[in-house]
């Protein structure tokens, strides 16, 4: 009975003991338990609450499975396990949130790229046709300036053709001179035109009236070489004024025309005979192209 | 005294039974190899950080592997899950290392001056 009573009491104690030890350990938690319930405070704490909550909850569950064991069986290697594998879980967690930030970062930084990218093509095409749209506006520019030239190159030889009709037209270095009969336009030894003159006239002043800005007009006046020197120079000086009055008068710019006499010089026959001092009375109309016309435009 | 003694033999028989019938952790292992094959190949070695867990990873494989032979069967299976998530950690610092240094070869890339032709 002693014996019995000495067992059940050593049982006891063992019991208490145990209990003790057991109680004492789970006071005292495992250094892996501590680093667990950190890792799993500091996942917590993270980006991987908001990017990984999944792996967060299953390191949660893990670590809780730990601390249940400490709390079941103490520092054990179970418990320790346990609690390593709860750590691991939670740097999973982390890591993972880290690698979905990155990923999202990387996305987006391609798509800023992507869209960089886009917005300078858009904007080299832009260029291109905006350059296209100058060089067809030049292009087009230049063909109604060739074709301003060609109309007036028309116009001028149109005028000219018009002229030869009504009087003799030659080309000369000095430019286009249009010789008119100074018998036709004046009764001898005055300058007053003749009415028969001025028909012809009207002819030639509506010929040059059609000539471009970037010609000049003069009109001479030629007698033969009978009379007096100072008498023709005189006479041929006022048949080329009145000549270029009568132009003015008739729609010929001023500016442009001037008038000049050369009384009996420059004969263009011989004065010996009544043909070539016919020839010779004359009043030619020079045009030419004035020299700063060009650099006004 | 004598039941005492039956039933402290019943106890011990039960635990000697409990171990031995806890099987040998062949799937569990066969996991945590392939989680550190995985590693390797997405290149943990060359990522320190990796490197050290898949380090771990390898020697608790070991371990357990050392455990399975001793027929400490329950150990030898928490050894294989620590080196499963030993791996796991590893293969995940490495696409975390790999992804980072994407992103840095891009904007490098993106910011590097056009090369003369």
């Amino acid at each position: 009975m002693t014996t019995k009573l000495r067992s059940v009491m050593a049982l006891t104690g063992l019991g208490l003991v145990l209990g003790a030890a057991s109680m004492g350990c789970a006071s005292t938690p495992p250094p892996a338990l501590l680093d667990a319930r950190a890792a799993y405070q500091h996942a917590s704490t993270s980006s991987a609450a908001e990017l990984t909550p999944a792996q967060l909850h299953v390191a949660q569950q893990s670590l809780a499975l730990a601390e249940s064991t400490f709390e079941d069986e103490g520092d054990s290697d179970k418990t320790r396990d346990r609690a390593y594998v709860a750590t691991r879980k939670a740097e999973l967690a982390e890591a993972e949130a880290r690698l979905v930030a990155i990923e999202k970062q990387n996305a987006e930084a391609d798509k800023q790229a992507s869209l960089d990218q886009q917005n300078k093509a858009a904007q080299t095409r832009d260029q291109l046709n905006m350059t296209k749209e100058q060089l067809a506006a030049q292009s087009q520019q230049m063909e109604a300036e060739r074709a301003a030239r060609a109309d007036a190159e028309r116009r001028a030889k149109e005028a000219t053709d018009a002229l030869a009709r009504v009087a003799a037209v030659k080309q000369e270095p000095r430019g286009v001179v249009i010789t008119l009969s100074g018998s036709v336009l004046f009764a001898s030894g005055k300058s007053e035109l003749l009415p028969a003159a001025q028909s012809k006239l009207n002819e030639v002043a509506t010929v040059l009236a059609k000539q471009g800005d970037d010609k000049k007009i003069v009109v001479e006046g030629y007698t033969d070489s009978q009379g007096a020197d100072a008498f023709n120079q005189t006479l041929s000086e006022s048949r080329a004024a009145s000549v270029r009055t009568y132009l003015t008068n008739h729609g010929v710019d001023s500016s442009k025309i001037t008038s000049q006499g050369f009384g009996k010089g420059s004969p263009v026959a011989d004065n010996a005979s009544p043909e070539g001092r016919a020839n010779n009375r004359r009043v030619e109309i020079v045009i030419s192209p004035a020299a700063k016309a060009s650099s006004t435009n | 005294m004598r039941t005492l003694v039956i039933f402290g033999c019943a106890v011990v028989s039960a635990v000697a039974m409990g171990c031995a019938s806890y099987p040998a952790p062949t799937e569990h292992l066969a996991n945590s190899m392939a989680a550190i094959r995985g590693a390797q190949e997405v290149g943990a070695p060359q990522v320190p950080q990796a490197a050290l867990h898949l380090k771990l990873a390898e020697d608790q494989v070991a371990q357990a592997k050392e455990l399975i032979k001793d027929g400490k069967n329950e150990r030898a299976d928490y050894m294989t899950l620590r080196a499963y998530n030993d791996a796991s950690l590893a293969l995940a610092l490495t696409r975390e290392e790999q992804a980072r240094n994407k992103g840095k070869q891009a904007v490098e890339q993106r910011t590097a001056p056009p090369r003369a032709p």
